[in-house]
């Protein structure tokens, strides 16, 4: 059977943007029945409202959504809407949502995980979907924890919830529950395999830096100093040519102004990015994935034509896994990109889906994305593109 | 898999991708010191893990990604 992935995008109240979903996406699917439904909306449209009113119109598809800090598709990015991805063909999808995400990873992503058979006869081919919300600070541990109960074998690919840069609450839904706090895991099924590609751009501007107090998701001290005064000072030159001063930015610019100069740990020859959210009244950083005291790490920065390229890398990588044409791609971006790249950021969206032959797709703007493939030893990214491309 | 050796570096590479490289080496090789295990550059299959298991009791990421790096080891030696 072949793929068809539609995309959808709107605008307006979450009751209004739901109809309007609803209608874009039947129309192009033309009678097909999707086996994936997937949305991402801005604060301006709940998921808590979206989800029951997308999953009772397609209630033969997995529901997943998530709110975002800016979504997009094929045809432009946008803020304070909504976009959806429909996906019909040979997909068979189960899934979950656990709360308590940061009480316990393990057993949030135990409770998103209960439902999903190991196996789907005649579709041998597995690529787990993830969405989780950063606030829990725990996203690389719930990712491993996820590929553990999965398998080894099991492909991983997903983003980390957004909320308009607030840094206050954000939201994943599966069917129609919504929650905070909390974890969707789905497993797709396919008779072909799906491709999963990963590019960031960032490089070192500081020298190597120790992280002297750190707890769960939060790094307290850099070099025995508050993490905020250390990250100033590194990042004062960088940001005077952009031009930004971190010793004058307005409470609501500070989630803006980390997600540009995000914290770098050296493994081999390569950077793996850790996104610090949020600065506390103390002075630490509040980080989207733990960095553990005794660690090292370099802050960095990218520049537009490196987040421009690394977003057609990933697609390339996306659309060399799959052994076939592209059908379309569901794609996990990081708001930081957005934020450097501003105007251009249509650019790279328009440059992955050139680089799959030109194809629908639909994204967000996340606080971090997730692509782990068989072997690897890491899944939780910062500032990275993440393309999930589907098979013709 | 009873003659395989793995060198005690291998086993802090496993980790560092989450957690650096000397966050990782220093939890490894502390793990190895706690089990009587780091005056030995070459460890057996089960004494690898039995270093990845030590690390595995701490607490947050570096124990997380420990508990994954084991069963990295198992597909790396099937």
């Amino acid at each position: 059977m072949t793929t068809r992935l539609v995309t959808a995008h709107a605008q307006g109240d979450a009751a209004q943007a739901a109809a309007t979903l609803v209608d874009s996406l039947r129309s192009q699917l033309d009678g097909a029945s999707p086996a994936l439904v997937m949305f991402f909306a801005s604060t301006d449209q709940p998921v808590e409202a979206l989800a029951p009113a997308l999953t009772e119109a397609f209630a033969d598809a997995a529901v997943l959504g998530s709110s975002t800090a800016g979504e997009f598709t094929e045809r432009g990015d946008a803020k304070r809407s909504v976009v959806a991805v429909a996906v019909a063909g040979d997909f068979v999808v189960h899934g979950g949502l656990g709360t308590a995400l940061a009480a316990s990873a393990d057993e949030a992503v135990k409770a998103a995980v209960e439902g999903i058979p190991a196996t789907v006869e005649g579709y041998p081919h597995r690529t787990g979907l993830l969405l989780l919300d950063p606030l829990a600070g725990n996203g690389e541990e719930a990712t491993l924890i996820t590929a553990a109960y999965l398998g080894d074998d099991i492909r991983l690919a997903g983003g980390a919830a957004g909320d308009d840069l607030a840094m206050k609450r954000t939201v994943v839904s599966y069917g129609a529950r919504a929650e905070d706090d909390a974890i969707v895991a789905a497993v797709v099924f396919s008779k072909a395999p799906l491709g999963v590609g990963v590019c960031h751009g960032h490089r070192p501007i500081s020298e190597p830096l120790e992280v002297t107090r750190a707890e769960g998701g939060v790094v307290h001290e850099v070099e025995g100093r508050p993490a905020w005064e250390v990250w100033a000072e590194h990042t004062r030159e960088a940001a005077a040519a952009v031009g930004l001063d971190p010793d004058t930015l307005g409470e609501d610019e500070v989630g803006g102004f980390l997600l540009r100069y995000e914290a770098g740990l050296a493994s081999g020859d390569e950077y793996k990015i850790r996104a610090p959210l949020s600065r506390n009244p103390d002075g630490s950083l509040g980080m989207a994935c733990g960095i553990p005291q005794g660690a090292r790490i370099r802050i960095t920065e990218s520049v537009p034509e490196r987040q421009i390229e690394s977003a057609r890398t990933a697609a390339k990588r996306a659309r060399a896994q799959l052994g076939t044409d592209a059908a379309g791609a569901i794609v996990f971006d990081c708001i930081c990109r957005n934020l450097i790249l501003s105007e251009r950021f249509e650019q790279a969206v328009a440059g992955i889906s050139e680089e799959l032959g030109g194809v629908p797709l639909a994204g967000f703007e996340t606080y971090g994305e997730i692509a782990l493939d068989a072997g690897d030893l890491s899944g939780f990214h910062n500032t990275t593109t993440v393309v999930l491309a589907f098979p013709g | 898999m009873s003659d395989t050796t793995i060198d005690i570096d291998r086993l802090w590479k496993l980790l560092s991708h989450t957690v650096g490289q000397e966050k990782a080496e220093l939890a490894v090789r502390s793990a190895a010191n706690d089990i009587g295990l780091s005056r030995r550059p070459a460890l057996t299959f089960d004494e690898a893990l039995a270093v990845l298991e030590k690390v595995a009791e701490t607490p947050g990421i570096v124990g997380v990604t420990a508990r994954f790096a084991k069963s990295r080891l198992h597909l790396a030696a099937s």
